[in-house]
């Protein structure tokens, strides 16, 4: 299928980018800069030419559904969306840094979709439960919070490095973390793009209650999935109120922020594999 | 004096339910007790806990309420108390947003003018009514038209705009409380199981929580259901139920269900939730019967407890018996082993003028098997149409829409809170010793970068 081809180019061109946004580390110049920002539109604009193959192909299967219905599928487009909210960070903002965690991170997502015998990469129907278009609207928000905590994620951590650093550095490392952008920026950053998220994720929970409303007859089951997204919440609920109403900047709110987003990698993933619920269909 | 000491006790409790400093606390309990939640499986058998507990923790789990923690008074004291600390805080803050909105600083001074980001001094040569015309152009290009207010020897513009977004996070916290109490409510609604065979009506259905029996003010018929599927694929593709409410003798609505797609009625959901061919009893069944002397073959249609007649002969066939799941006891009696179509097998009876001639059973999975050599017909199974179940899930949640409109608040506060900013323009012209001195200022509550760039073009358009 000509999807699973691009596909594999979309994997291979994001660990160039990988590569390179490491490589930029040691040689920064404008040209370079404008080379990798281009690759990395170009897969990007590929990986969304597979989504929109993939979803063509349902169609000619007799099954028609996006592609949002199991595990592969939910990786490769959790990570379309990563990359999408990183391009448009990186516009924002006019930095790079963040690409070093955000490639590897969307690499090996897509690897690890396509070369994980766990993991059906076939098209396949879609269970009665899933027919809905709620599943495009619940599904794709709560993929575009998860995207945007991962940059802030990136963020948060390339903040502790630089903190670190910024007192006790050699020259040499100094001119590395020049490559880091100021470390306000980075805490605008991370505060931005977790309160993207948290209007995100808000919007993605209550459009996952609305359609458990129509297909489960309760709007709020206590289901794990359900439970991990509100601890989600919850977690980046302190992050702002422990920014906004005690004034807690930078560290503090880094590593509140990792927590948060190491809730996000437990709802995404850790409840698909460890825990069992409604939300099933995610594990295969 | 330990009267005193109490009261202080209390006090210090009070102070501390409508704290700040309590909030964050709280969230992070909050996340810890719903991470415990997922981790000890809730709402499950006493077999299935002791499989994985000893029984003494599973004792312990179950008078500390661990079992069905989302429903322990413990979780929902600690809701109560989250519930209190927000509307405390929110309450507390009120009034001083209420000034920032409403009796903002629209004359700077020296000491509000330290607090400020964006300050910018320049002196002018001259001042005269068509450059504050100007100016004040320019600042409602900007934002918006500025109030002037003049005094001797000084001119003050002020412009502000969205001051009413400072709210934005009153709104998110209304949402959020008229949330709780939508969930509250949901207290006076019901859940419950219902489960009708094709053709027949019910007019009541199974409480979930205490197993009672709960009527209802109309009946509900089941037309039919229908599973379909993928192509020829075994994959379900949607599960089907026509409904019929039936109301005072007469049908006053119909609809066919299916999973996302529930019947509602007065407030009442009837959701598909499960499905299941009734036992001992077949919808119709097809049978080829062949005449053994010529071979001629015809097909015939039984329903169950009727009888046919096989044409151009004296003979009848009854159906008996349906069995979904045919299996025998030790006794060899043939019964249903489940509601499942493992080994559909019907009973007939063939009749020769009203007279009970003889009795076989035939299978559809083994069509071959009980061939009666000594009869003149052969009969096999060709085809049958279980009479099927639907199981509906019966629910009213009266709450539900009042949850609903919390969720509308809660993310357009968030919205407002996070992506819309109060910003505000002064400007102030002193004249002092046959010069003007000028003062431009601005502020914002979010956005600052943004806010900095544009200030800077405000003040080169000025200047």
């Amino acid at each position: 299928m000509i999807s699973s081809k691009l596909l594999g180019i979309v994997t291979l061109t994001y660990l160039i980018c990988m590569v390179l946004y490491f490589t930029y580390l040691f040689f920064r110049n404008q040209k370079f800069s404008t080379v990798i920002t281009g690759i990395t539109i170009a897969g990007w604009v590929v990986h969304t030419l597979a989504l929109g193959m993939r979803w063509y192909e349902s169609y000619q299967l007799g099954y028609g559904h996006i592609p949002l219905s199991n595990m592969y599928e939910s990786l490769i487009s959790l990570s379309w969306t990563t990359v999408l909210i990183y391009l448009i960070i990186e516009f924002r903002y006019k930095i790079k840094a963040l690409g070093i965690f955000i490639f590897p991170i969307v690499s090996i997502a897509m690897a690890y979709a396509s070369l994980s015998p766990n993991i059906q990469d076939e098209i396949a129907p879609l269970v009665p439960a899933l027919h809905s278009n709620w599943l495009t609207y619940h599904v794709m928000t709560c993929f575009l919070a998860y995207s945007a905590f991962a940059i802030s994620f990136g963020a948060s951590i390339t903040y502790l490095i630089k903190f670190r650093k910024a007192d006790k550095s050699t020259p040499a490392e100094k001119d590395l973390s020049g490559f880091f952008p100021p470390l306000e920026s980075l805490d605008e950053i991370v505060y931005k793009t977790i309160a993207i998220g948290f209007l995100l994720l808000s919007i993605g929970i209550i459009t996952g209650a609305v359609w458990a409303n129509y297909a489960w007859g309760s709007y709020w089951s206590w289901d794990p999935k359900e439970t991990w997204s509100l601890i989600t919440w919850l977690v980046y609920a302190a992050f702002i109120h422990a920014r906004l109403t005690r004034g807690w900047r930078g560290r503090r709110t880094a590593i509140l922020s990792i927590i948060g987003f190491a809730a996000v990698l437990f709802t995404f993933l850790g409840v698909n594999f460890l825990l069992s619920g409604l939300h099933s269909y995610g594990s295969s | 004096m330990p009267a005193k000491a109490k009261k202080g006790i209390i006090h210090s409790v009070k102070d501390l339910l409508v704290s700040i400093k309590l909030t964050i606390p709280l969230l992070i309990i909050l996340s810890i007790v719903c991470l415990i939640g997922t981790l000890i499986p809730q709402n499950e058998s006493p077999e299935h806990y002791l499989k994985l507990y000893r029984e003494s923790t599973y004792n312990i789990l179950a008078t500390t309420g661990c079992l069905d923690l989302f429903h322990s008074w413990w979780f929902l004291l600690v809701m109560g108390i989250f519930t209190v600390n927000l509307i405390a805080c929110s309450l507390n803050r009120l009034p001083g947003v209420w000034r920032l909105i409403f009796h903002g600083k629209t004359i700077l001074d020296e000491h509000f003018l330290q607090g400020l980001s964006c300050v910018k001094k320049f002196t002018l040569k001259k001042f005269s009514p068509d450059q504050e015309t100007r100016f004040a152009h320019i600042i409602s290009d900007y934002l918006k038209k500025p109030t002037v207010i003049r005094q001797p020897g000084e001119w003050n513009l002020f412009s502000e705009s969205g001051h009413y977004t400072r709210l934005g996070f009153y709104l998110t916290h209304l949402g959020l409380v008229i949330i709780i109490a939508g969930a509250v409510c949901g207290i006076l609604g019901f859940q419950g199981y219902l489960q009708i065979t094709e053709g027949q009506t019910s007019d009541s259905f199974i409480l979930k929580n205490s197993n009672a029996i709960k009527h209802l003010d109309f009946s509900i018929r089941c037309d039919r259901f229908e599973v379909t599927y993928y192509g020829d694929s075994q994959m379900p593709k949607d599960y089907k139920s026509d409904l019929t409410v039936i109301e005072n003798g007469k049908e006053v609505l119909q609809k066919t269900i299916e999973v996302n797609d529930p019947l509602i009625y007065r407030g009442i959901y009837f959701y598909q939730s499960s499905y299941g061919a009734v036992p001992d009893e077949s919808g119709n069944v097809l049978i080829r019967v062949t005449h053994k002397n010529s071979g001629k073959q015809e097909e015939l249609n039984l329903k169950a407890g009727s009888s046919t007649r096989i044409a151009g002969t004296a003979y009848e066939i009854r159906l008996d018996q349906f069995l979904s799941d045919f299996s025998m006891d030790s006794q060899g009696k043939p019964f249903n082993r489940s509601s499942k179509l493992n080994n559909p097998a019907a009973h007939l009876t063939v009749l020769n003028q009203g007279k009970e001639e003889y009795s076989t059973w035939v299978f559809a999975k083994f069509p071959d098997f009980h061939k009666n050599e000594a009869q003149q017909f052969d009969f096999s199974f060709v085809n049958f149409s279980p009479k099927m179940y639907t199981g509906l899930q019966v629910t009213r949640d009266p709450g539900v829409w009042v949850v609903w409109a919390g969720c509308l608040f809660l993310v357009l506060g968030t919205y407002v809170a996070f992506f819309t900013s109060h910003r505000r323009i002064w400007l102030r012209i002193e004249e002092k010793g046959g010069e003007f001195k000028a003062v431009l200022a601005g502020s914002t509550n979010k956005n600052h970068a943004q806010f900095n760039r544009d200030f800077e073009t405000l003040f080169k358009s000025i200047k």
